[in-house]
């Protein structure tokens, strides 16, 4: 007698995933339906020849690829003493943690401006809080094509003789944002930036950071600024940083009457006095983003509205729907720079607005949107 | 004794390389390449279905990893946990190379119903050169394995292959068991279609 499910325990017998008495129900089905049980044969032939002929070998020199690419590459340059360290807090954790939304205007021939800001993505969602950081980033190709861009900026002769006057400049994240994301109440705690020591992969990274700061850079920086490592990173032409969530602790959820509020966000956000930028001053802010699906639409007309195109997402959110806590992603909108502030006012309808900006002559510049979902709410 | 000797013979856990990786020993990190090595590499081209890009992926998997191994506090298998930055890679690959007309796709022959675009295959995959030197059964299970969607060629190979349990791959894929379930069992089934009909065109039988 065929049940509904019957064909499944065909599988869940294969896999020895049924229970003793439903495995010994189906066992006797099998000897009086002979339909059945060729069914199960085929399934059973199915599963030996992939186990058998399934299985893929990487080329002998992948390990050796890997680290030498590792090595060479993925490790900050003219740090010897990489390896001897512990690694402590990851720096990226600290970078998305604490600036969740950075902006990268990138216009050929014009120069880069590199924008800290923050950005909350309050997530309406039933399932679990993902227990490791949620896997993510891909290859910098997949994220548009600003590597190619920032090289080009990078030779510029006129940027190179700008670098050194903006020394001082660093893409930098307030302490009050990082203390604010940190007091949410989702359980997540943001780890402390590592000792930027001597020597340290911090150092480098943020020396990076400093060099790679763009010619049209306004930012004032913070006191003690949190180093943008993603965007050190991104300049290697390599990987995004790995999603670096927050450790979660298990302290009870925010209830639900207690959304974090943008207004919250706008009254800690340091003010930048004496910034030039062609836009005000603000802060980043997204609010109840359900699903990647969400987002990737909310984007897509943010992006039409300008006469932009959300170009690539990283889709590095999640996979499947929903968004948790502590996931993070990268998304890009390419926009006509004529377009900027168009943008800039779609963005804060949706209730983000920019923190910072430069300005931008002509082209297409392409806007990243890195996001960090800091509030997971029932 | 007896957990030392297993530990002679299958070499440190995945949390002893994670730790020492912590600890700044790259030793530990290679050890966790070499091991994981094949596992990634196979899910990849399995996914994308073409060598030198999942080669590609591979690497960028492990590069992701090195990044955010720190991060990993063992609350879940460090498996499951590469096989969810393989699936995102992946994913991110194949639409990035979808964007830019890469990896068209166009339905297979034959088949005859239009409402399975699942069954369709990419105009580059391995190829006939690169499956040259493969035996006659690997040549027929992979291609079998291409006519499946990615989804269900992920499932099958983390189930038959990999031997990940349903929960294990309901994590990595975000599923629920029940999903996984019954989702394995369509992608068998219809695997399990493909090869006869391949088999039987081949005069295997």
């Amino acid at each position: 007698m065929e049940t509904p499910d019957s064909n499944e325990r065909l599988s869940a017998l294969l896999d020895n995933e049924l229970s003793d008495a439903e495995r010994r129900a189906l066992e006797k089905e099998l000897e009086s339906d002979s339909a059945l049980r060729a069914e199960f044969e085929a399934l059973r032939g199915a599963r030996e020849m992939v186990r058998a002929h399934g299985r893929s070998y990487a080329p002998a020199d992948f390990v050796e690829k890997v680290m030498s690419k590792v090595e060479n590459e993925v490790i900050p340059a003219n740090n010897s003493n990489f390896w001897r360290r512990p690694f402590g807090v990851p720096i990226e954790a600290v970078a998305v943690a604490a600036a969740a939304l950075m902006v990268v205007f990138g216009s050929l021939g014009t120069g880069v401006v590199l924008v800290g800001g923050q950005q909350a993505v309050e997530a309406v969602m039933d399932a679990e809080a993902p227990s490791e950081p949620a896997p993510m980033a891909t290859s910098p190709e997949e994220r548009g094509a600003e590597p190619p861009e920032l090289e080009v900026l990078a030779a510029d002769p006129q940027v190179q003789a700008e670098k050194s006057s903006n020394a001082d400049k660093k893409v930098s994240f307030s302490e009050p944002m990082k203390d604010e994301i940190a007091s949410t109440g989702s359980g997540l705690a943001i780890p402390a930036a590592p000792a930027n020591a001597p020597g340290d992969r911090l150092e480098d990274e943020t020396k990076e950071v400093q060099l790679l700061s763009p010619a049209t850079e306004t930012v004032k920086s913070d006191p003690a600024p949190p180093p943008d490592t993603s965007r050190a990173y991104e300049e290697r032409d390599d990987v995004i940083p790995e999603a670096t969530k927050p450790s979660k602790t298990k302290s009870p959820p925010e209830p639900k009457s207690a959304p974090r509020a943008s207004a919250d966000h706008t009254e800690s956000a340091p003010a930048s006095a004496g910034s030039k930028n062609s836009w005000p001053e603000s802060q980043w802010t997204y609010r109840l983003v359900t699903t990647n699906a969400a987002i990737l639409g909310d984007l897509n007309g943010i992006a039409k509205k300008s006469g932009g195109v959300l170009r690539d997402s990283a889709l590095n959110v999640v996979q499947g729907g929903s968004v948790q806590a502590g996931d993070t992603g990268t998304y890009y909108i390419e926009v006509d720079a004529k377009r900027l502030k168009d943008l800039d006012r779609s963005l804060k309808a949706f209730g983000a607005t920019v923190n910072t900006s430069g300005s931008t002559e002509s082209g297409n510049v392409l806007v990243r949107i890195s996001i960090l979902v800091i509030l997971q709410q029932k | 004794m007896l957990l030392m000797l297993l530990a002679m013979v299958s070499g440190p856990s995945d949390s002893e390389l994670v730790r020492r990786f912590k600890g700044g020993d790259r030793r530990a990190y290679e050890e966790i390449v070499r091991r994981y090595q094949h596992r990634v590499f196979t899910m990849c081209l399995r996914w994308l279905r073409h060598e030198a890009i999942a080669e590609e992926v591979a690497q960028d998997v492990f590069f992701a990893l090195f990044r955010s191994l720190a991060d990993f506090r063992g609350e879940s298998q460090l498996s499951t946990w590469i096989y969810r930055v393989v699936i995102n890679h992946c994913k991110n690959k194949k639409m990035y190379r979808f964007r830019r007309s890469e990896d068209r796709h166009e339905p297979l022959e034959g088949l005859g119903r239009d409402d399975e675009p699942q069954r369709q295959i990419a105009s580059e995959g391995p190829g006939t050169d690169a499956l040259l030197h493969k035996s006659e059964a690997e040549v027929l299970v992979q291609r079998a394995l291409e006519r499946l969607d990615e989804e269900q060629r992920a499932i099958i190979v983390m189930r038959d292959v990999e031997d990940l349990s349903y929960e294990e791959i309901g994590e990595i894929l975000e599923l629920p068991r029940g999903t996984v379930k019954s989702r394995l069992h369509r992608a068998r089934a219809e695997l399990a279609l493909i090869l006869s009909e391949n088999l039987v065109a081949q005069d295997v039988f």
